[in-house]
């Protein structure tokens, strides 16, 4: 017998497979191993385009995004973008019913009667809360994906300074800016938060003005606003018969901030890129006009 | 002197669109098969628009990063979206039956084509397809499918895990459906 032969013989199965894997030829030549079936083609290395990832997961519903943050670093930093943030939301935005909202515009009420009314006397109220080192957090709201938190400072029960954070959830970091350098009474202020779409600045508006007494007209008011960009305060020219509502906080549309004015008459609007602040009297809508717009 | 009507059926046919319609151009993929489309689908891409309007689109116009089977789908689509009678709803009809059969790899295939010949539409939606499927996973499978090797440490990774425990909630299985 020859000894190839004799050694198979004694070598069980997984001594051969053994000796194979050491590197030992084989002692008998055997039927030809079964070529291994082709790697499909899809299991190559797919070289996935950084922007096409970022692409398509910012179709992906926030819980998924902060979930594969962790595949790997890549991943991580192209998920925590800003520019992520940004294309993200705007998926949401675009996905937003506006239409519900037409809707209701068209079956509100008040469109009947010769002016629309707004309730502006309930207490501007945010959501807040009060910490023991004597801070206080104001939810005001949201820019561009930001979420904008007011953070009073009080010291003997009075606001000494405020800051204004912005905070991006899905980086997860926030800028922050100091809101007054000197103590300011809170109450006769209408605020401001928008975004300058020219040169990428974050833009916070105050005005205030003084009433001696309740409901009495508003005189002297005055106003600053603050652009990331320059990190400063800039005056605003303001004028008697320009006043927002005090305790409000404007409505940031495009380019321009609008307050209702105090006496309930009309609009206060500031324009972002100039400066300018000016009254615009509130338009009085028909059934037509509304039908028009909704086609 | 009175025009005679060439198009009876028509009146207002643009004669520029009715040629871009009957002509047709000829794209060869990267294993060496050829497909002739009519240039009105294929000026659909925005790359192959460019081509023509450079007139340098006579002859074959050579795809060498699309192979045949992707190319022969998004030529598919290409045509749908060209055809004339097809309504806006039909069209988004055929847009989710076309992708809702694709594997994984075939999306990622047709995504990578769209994406070389600028096709918005089906960029768009496929995108959307590959998010919808990838949403419910787990992070491993998404490793899998991407072929990503994790190149964080055990701790990094369970320290983010942490973080946002309840995102990894109600993960799917891992089989790919």
């Amino acid at each position: 017998m020859p000894f190839h032969l004799y050694r198979y013989l004694r070598l069980s199965r997984l001594c051969r497979s053994r000796l194979r894997r050491s590197g030992l030829r084989r002692s008998r030549p055997g039927p030809r191993p079964r070529p291994r079936p082709r790697p499909r083609r899809y299991s190559k290395p797919v070289h996935f385009p950084s922007d096409l990832i970022g692409e398509v997961c910012s179709w992906l519903p926030i819980h998924a995004v902060l979930k594969f943050q962790s595949v790997n670093k890549h991943w991580n930093t192209t998920l925590r973008d800003p520019h992520f943030a940004y294309l993200h939301y705007e998926r949401a935005y675009g996905n937003l019913p506006y239409n519900t909202i037409a809707v209701e515009y068209f079956s509100y009420p008040a469109v009947n009667s010769s002016r629309i009314s707004i309730q502006q006397n309930s207490p501007w109220s945010t959501p807040s809360c009060s910490f023991l080192d004597g801070t206080t957090l104001n939810l005001l709201g949201s820019i561009r994906g930001f979420i904008a938190v007011r953070k009073d400072y009080l010291y003997l029960h009075e606001v000494s300074f405020s800051k204004i954070l912005l905070y991006n959830p899905v980086t997860r970091y926030g800028s922050q800016f100091y809101l007054y350098e000197d103590q300011r009474s809170l109450g006769l202020l209408a605020w401001g938060l928008g975004y300058d779409w020219r040169n990428g600045d974050f833009v916070v508006v105050w005005i205030e003005y003084i009433s001696p007494w309740k409901d009495s007209p508003p005189r002297n008011p005055a106003g600053q606003v603050y652009r990331t960009g320059t990190l400063a305060w800039q005056n605003i020219i303001t004028s008697n018969d320009i006043n927002p509502a005090a305790r409000t906080l404007g409505a940031f549309v495009g380019d321009w901030i609008y307050w209702l004015n105090s006496d309930n008459t009309g609009l206060v609007r500031f324009t972002i890129h100039s400066g300018e602040l000016s009254a615009i009297p509130l338009p009085l809508p028909t059934i037509e006009d509304i039908l028009f717009e909704l086609r | 002197m009175a025009r005679k009507n060439r198009n009876p059926v028509g009146k207002n046919v643009d004669p520029e669109a009715q040629k871009k319609k009957t002509r047709t151009l000829t794209l060869k993929s990267s294993d060496g098969q050829e497909f002739s489309i009519s240039e009105s689908a294929a000026v659909l891409s925005i790359a192959i628009e460019n081509m023509v309007e450079d007139d340098c689109a006579g002859g074959v116009i050579p795809l060498p990063l699309v192979d045949g089977g992707t190319l022969a789908r998004v030529i598919t689509y290409l045509n749908k979206h060209a055809e004339d009678g097809a309504s806006d709803e039909e069209k988004r009809k055929f847009d989710e039956e076309f992708v809702s059969g694709m594997e994984m790899g075939v999306l990622f295939d047709v995504v990578l084509a769209a994406n070389y010949l600028d096709i918005r539409g089906l960029l768009r939606e496929v995108r959307r397809r590959i998010a919808d499927r990838m949403k419910n996973k787990s992070v491993e499978w998404v490793r899998k499918t991407f072929h990503i090797e994790s190149d964080f440490t055990p701790e990094e990774e369970e320290q983010m895990k942490k973080e946002f425990a309840w995102a990894w909630e109600g993960v799917d299985s891992d089989v790919d459906d």
